[in-house]
């Protein structure tokens, strides 16, 4: 391979640059994938990032350093930046440092292969407090129910744990997957869902077990926690982000299990069952009356024998519940995201505590597979109205984004995009009440937001996706989680200021697999403070690696 | 070489003749065979091949310093080695290979000119490989870290002492974004000595004009200008490195060891020269103005180098640059290293680097492509330059933004024009002029000569204002090109007391050992040749001396003698002698 073709350039700072049209794209990528953490797909050069935790994450996968240092050279276009060789080797040298292995009569032993490290670690205070015994210089007893917490005060210091203990197996339950499911489709695994269950499992052996998966959305990462649920036919507790969700857990486990609905627990604000398999949401777990009062549900994680704990959307595990996840850590747990970057930045608590990726696949590889709907998103530039652009610049800052996001003519275009589309399923999605009520009327669709109770919310749902209703108005309620599979049309008539996770859900609504390419629209008012959002959503899709299309309507298209 | 081999037989004084030729040649000759003899190829190269390995050393060296040095030079040269040195000379001084002027010991070293050919070619087969070489492809320097820092310059706004030193802030800005791939404070002052860094109240501002030439003419002459910069100093060395290898190849010891005599031959002063060469050496590896051979021995030009010096032409090859670059649909330029320098200086007016390193990242925003507008970019023309560089088709959302931005700004335009102010000027002039203000008329500049003829014709003088000079003057690169080889003779020594074989005349020693010479002499009943002044006029002559006594009058020393030239009996003031002869032991 001639220099100038090969795909990578390694950068000073550990960033990896992949260029997509590049004939030895995919092989590069296969090869950066395990140590390198993708940032960013644009349409051409895809960033990658090798950090500590990326490499302590191949490292656990039982990836050589050499191995690393290789591919980088294979695929690189130019030599090697001598420091990130360096950083690497420094990673990898950390890994494995220090191994916990089972003790007697309830503790743990913490192995450490060099006696400089052993002085390093040991003269730190906090570590100090866990030491039971120790073999100078060699290895020392801690407790067993400080595993968590000793972990996570190592990765603190920059020092990942090699955790051998293994787990407790959990009450035995029988767990397993329909090959038609009841609602009559042919069910099975995808390939790379098989590939992810068995990464995650590894064999049973105590290398496995405890990880995160990376799927984009809408590429089944329900259907990867159901297989490792078979795997691991043991009680299991699942913690998802809202009430929908858990719906669509159950849902979901009844259709294409043998579970029953009595085998499976809703813990939620509206019920509190705890059955073999307990689904229950992280709002419900940090609940508590007042500030200092204690989490009243956070029992739940104990309250049975589980022998897995899920966590869906591990991105947004919210602090308490990680707390609770370090007096946890004798149990299998299993993340479940569409990415690993958290606003934050509590990723080296991610990895602690839940565990390192075990898995990943770029969503483009599965668009191109046709496991995720390929999508186009548009930004459509409207003026101002006459009267209100006055209003707009004589407001301050705050009010000023609710003008233009409210812009009356955002109705028109709304309406137009419609047509458009006619028979197919769209969305439309909002931040502010008032405006989508208005939408909802012109529309003459059906409105869902924070005030709508579940069961209507369901029932909702289960007519949008029957077809009953084709346009469904919602408010950010609908960003996460929910199942929408027959949405192809999503259009953002407001929302929140450029957050990066609104977006990635929002548009995740249209990313379930179907024939038609599905079409993002997000409406927005030229020459605004809605404007400067709407650019770093654009940027953000665009790292993505969506096309994004910019559209002006002028006067003349509004009248 | 400044003196001839005639010239230097003729500098002997003619009654050392007979003497020199009996010690140089074993029989005594006349002035013109002693010539003869010492030209004599054969004998030359009978002698060369016999010498000492380290009074070959001695030779070569003495060549290669141009067959002439001070003493002091050769003596600082050899400086923990000077009775090597001397002991080395004296032996090349009795083949007649290598002469000093004077009597004292501390004047001009100056190798037999006929000699100059001959070791002309030992040094040149010398430098001969054996076989191929293989040429390491070594790092070359460029100017791209320098259009990375004048494009951080240009978004950072940055602001300065007087001197155009930034505040720490500044440092800390481009070191931060730099500082992992480049020497940043050496880039920044060099782009301050070639003035394409300036300071503009308070302000750090990139001079367009100067920083349009370095980016046009390019890494070659960034190169060349280093290597010739890392020459300042010492006079001529850059034309001395040229002259010595050329379109050759040399050998690295022996490149070294010609750098070294010339660093002390012209800088005697110069502490560690051993070290600077090294160094020197090193640098224009560095920069790729030098290439070496795999093994390291073997050095040469690079041959873009060689001709640029020799023609004064810098051409880069077009393909050393990459011509595209990725724009992504996220606004970013992905910018490699290799990419065109003029291009690169250009993304800079309009896109914000974000990050330098192999491939550095810039984004197109908002303020950068205000930045462009005031620097006289349209639309079109930043839409085209996007088209022309980027390797794709420029994303949609990128071309909307921009247009949505250049849009968005609103423009107040500042005018030129040219005014002419006539009091009471009404009548006078032509009625379609455009009075602006009282007594102020806007004219245009093609019709400014008609109206000064016409006002001259009713008499009244146009004062007009100096013509503007251009601000934005071109890069100064300092010394031009081609290199020219210096062909001044330089100044030619004089001898007023002619020239010896080195070692043959020898100054007498001061203090006791003076009278001891004599009294050896005497105690031993053998004769001396001295150099002794004549009576009156101060010229020198030669006298063999029988000395018999030594006396102390007035405070002075005397020699009582029987002079073998006169068969008399003479006294000699033994502070006047101005040296001896040395006969050539047995």
């Amino acid at each position: 391979m001639d220099n100038a073709d090969k795909p990578i350039i390694v950068q000073s700072d550990g960033s990896i640059l992949l260029e997509v049209q590049t004939p030895a794209y995919e092989q590069a990528r296969d090869a950066i994938l395990p140590f390198a953490e993708l940032i960013k797909s644009p349409e051409y050069v895809h960033t990658y990032r090798i950090t500590p935790l990326s490499i302590w994450n191949a490292a656990s996968t039982g990836m050589k350093c050499d191995e690393i240092i290789e591919h980088l050279e294979r695929y690189s276009r130019y030599d090697l930046p001598p420091g990130v060789v360096y950083r690497i080797k420094d990673a990898f040298g950390r890994f494995g440092a220090i191994r916990l292995t089972k003790g007697d009569n309830n503790t743990l032993v913490v192995e450490v292969n060099s006696p400089h490290l052993f002085d390093e670690i040991t003269s730190n205070s906090r570590i100090k407090a866990f030491i039971l015994k120790s073999d100078p210089r060699k290895r020392f007893v801690i407790p067993a129910d400080v595993r968590g917490r000793f972990k996570h005060t190592l990765i603190k210091i920059g020092y990942p744990v090699d955790d051998l203990v293994g787990y407790e197996p959990g009450e035995a339950l029988s767990f397993y997957l329909r090959d038609v499911a009841i609602s009559g489709k042919i069910f099975g695994l995808r390939q790379y869902q098989t590939e992810a269950v068995e990464q995650f499992w590894a064999g049973g052996g105590p290398r496995g077990g405890q990880g995160i998966i990376v799927l984009p959305c809408g590429a089944g990462k329900t259907i990867v926690g159901m297989g490792v649920m078979a795997k691991a036919q043991t009680y299991t507790l699942i913690l998802c982000t809202n009430v929908a969700a858990v719906h669509q857990w159950i849902s979901e486990l009844i259709d294409k299990t043998f579970l029953t609905r009595e085998d499976i627990g809703e813990y939620t604000g509206i019920k509190k069952e705890i059955r073999p398999v307990t689904i229950t949401t992280y709002q419900i777990l940090t609940y508590r009356k007042s500030k200092n009062a204690p989490f009243e549900h956070m029992n739940l994680m104990r309250a049975k024998d589980w022998g897995l704990i899920m966590y869906d959307e591990v991105h947004v595990l919210p602090a308490p519940v990680f707390r609770a996840t370090t007096e946890i850590q004798a149990k299998r747990r299993m993340g479940l995201t569409a990415t690993l970057i958290r606003e934050d930045g509590l990723e080296g608590d991610t990895f602690s505590l839940i565990g390192p990726k075990c898995y990943d696949v770029p969503w483009k590889e599965l668009e191109q597979k046709g496991f995720i709907a390929e999508a186009i998103c548009y930004e459509i530039r409207l003026p101002f109205p006459q009267g209100k652009k006055i209003e707009y610049d004589n407001a301050t800052d705050r009010v000023r984004f609710r003008v233009a996001a409210e812009n009356p003519y955002k109705d028109i275009v709304v309406k137009k995009i419609i047509e458009d589309h006619h028979g197919e399923p769209i969305l439309v999605i909002g931040q502010y009440i008032n405006q989508l009520k208005r939408i909802a009327s012109l529309l003459k669709a059906p409105l869902i937001t924070g005030s709508t109770t579940n069961y209507k919310r369901d029932k909702l749902y289960q007519s949008f996706r029957q077809g009953d209703i084709p346009v469904l108005v919602v408010s950010k309620v609908a960003n996460f989680a929910i199942d929408l599979p027959d949405a192809s049309v999503a259009i953002q008539v407001s929302g929140t200021f450029g957050s990066r996770q609104e977006e990635a859900q929002r548009l995740g609504r249209i990313l379930r697999p179907k024939k038609r390419i599905s079409k993002f629209y997000s409406v927005v008012t030229a020459h605004s403070s809605e404007e400067i959002f709407a650019h770093k959503r654009q940027i953000f899709l665009a790292e993505q690696g969506y096309k994004y299309m910019i559209e002006d309507w002028a006067y003349e298209n509004l009248h | 070489m400044k003196i001839s081999t005639n010239e230097l037989i003729a500098s002997l004084p003619a009654y050392m003749v007979d003497l020199i030729s009996s010690q140089i040649l074993g029989e005594s000759v006349s002035a013109k065979r002693l010539a003869e003899s010492l030209c004599d190829t054969n004998r030359l190269r009978r002698l060369l091949d016999n010498l000492k390995p380290e009074d070959k050393a001695i030779l070569i060296d003495l060549y290669e310093l141009g067959g002439e040095v001070n003493w002091s030079v050769f003596a600082g040269i050899y400086q923990h080695e000077v009775d090597v040195l001397k002991t080395g000379l004296t032996r090349l001084g009795e083949s007649g290979l290598v002469f000093q002027g004077g009597f004292t010991g501390r004047e001009v070293i100056i190798m037999l000119p006929s000699l100059f050919s001959i070791i002309n070619g030992i040094v040149a087969a010398n430098n001969l490989p054996d076989g191929d070489l293989v040429w390491q492809k070594g790092h070359r320097a460029d100017i791209h870290k320098h259009i990375l820092m004048m494009n951080v310059i240009r978004s950072g706004r940055l602001r300065c002492r007087s001197g155009t030193e930034p505040y720490k802030k500044g440092w800390s800005l481009l070191g931060g974004l730099l500082g992992l791939i480049a020497d940043v404070p050496r880039i920044y002052w060099e782009l301050v000595e070639l003035g394409c860094i300036e300071e503009e109240n308070n302000m750090l501002v990139i001079n367009s004009g100067c920083a349009m030439g370095l980016a046009l003419d390019g890494d070659l002459r960034y190169r060349i200008w280093r290597f010739i910069e890392s020459c300042k100093g010492v006079t001529g060395l850059e034309t001395e490195v040229f002259t010595l290898i050329g379109d050759g190849v040399i050998l690295r010891k022996w490149l070294s060891r010609v750098l070294f005599l010339y660093l002390k031959q012209h800088c005697p002063r110069l502490l560690d020269a051993d070290a600077k060469v090294s160094d020197l050496i090193s640098l224009w590896l560095d920069l790729g103005i030098l290439e070496e051979d795999t093994k390291g021995e073997w050095i040469r030009f690079g041959k873009d180098t060689c001709t640029a010096l020799r023609t004064g032409k810098v051409e880069i090859p077009l393909e050393e640059y990459q011509e595209e670059i990725i724009i992504q649909p996220t606004m970013e330029i992905l910018v490699p290293m290799d990419f065109d320098p003029v291009d690169h200086l250009n993304i800079g007016e309009i896109a914000d680097i974000e990050k330098a390193d192999t491939v550095s990242i810039y984004r197109i925003t908002k303020a950068s492509v205000l930045r462009g507008l005031k620097n006289g970019w349209a639309l079109g023309k930043i839409r085209n330059f996007l088209d022309r560089i980027s390797k794709h088709t420029v994303a949609d959302n990128v071309a909307k933004t921009i247009k949505g931005w250049v849009e968005a700004f609103r423009h107040a335009y500042i005018i030129k024009g040219t005014f002419l102010v006539i009091k009471g000027g009404k009548g006078r002039i032509s009625g379609e002029l455009e009075e602006v203000l009282p007594d102020i008329y806007r004219i245009s500049d093609k019709r400014k000569d008609d109206i000064i003829t016409s006002l001259d014709k009713k008499g009244i003088m146009v004062n007009t204002p100096d013509a503007s000079f251009d601000t934005e003057a071109g890069i100064d690169w300092g010394k031009s090109l081609p290199l020219r080889l210096s062909v001044q003779p330089g100044e030619k020594y004089v001898y007023p007391d002619g020239i010896y074989p080195y070692g043959m005349v020898i100054s007498l020693p001061y203090g006791a050992e003076r009278t001891e010479i004599f009294q050896q002499a005497i105690d031993a009943g053998s004769q001396l040749i001295i150099f002794y002044p004549k009576k009156g006029y101060g010229e020198i002559q030669m006298k063999r001396i029988a000395p018999v006594y030594i006396y102390r009058q007035a405070g002075n020393f005397f020699v009582e003698a029987f002079c073998e030239d006169t068969g008399e009996g003479e006294v000699f003031d033994i502070n006047k002698i101005k040296a001896m002869f040395r006969y050539k032991p047995s």
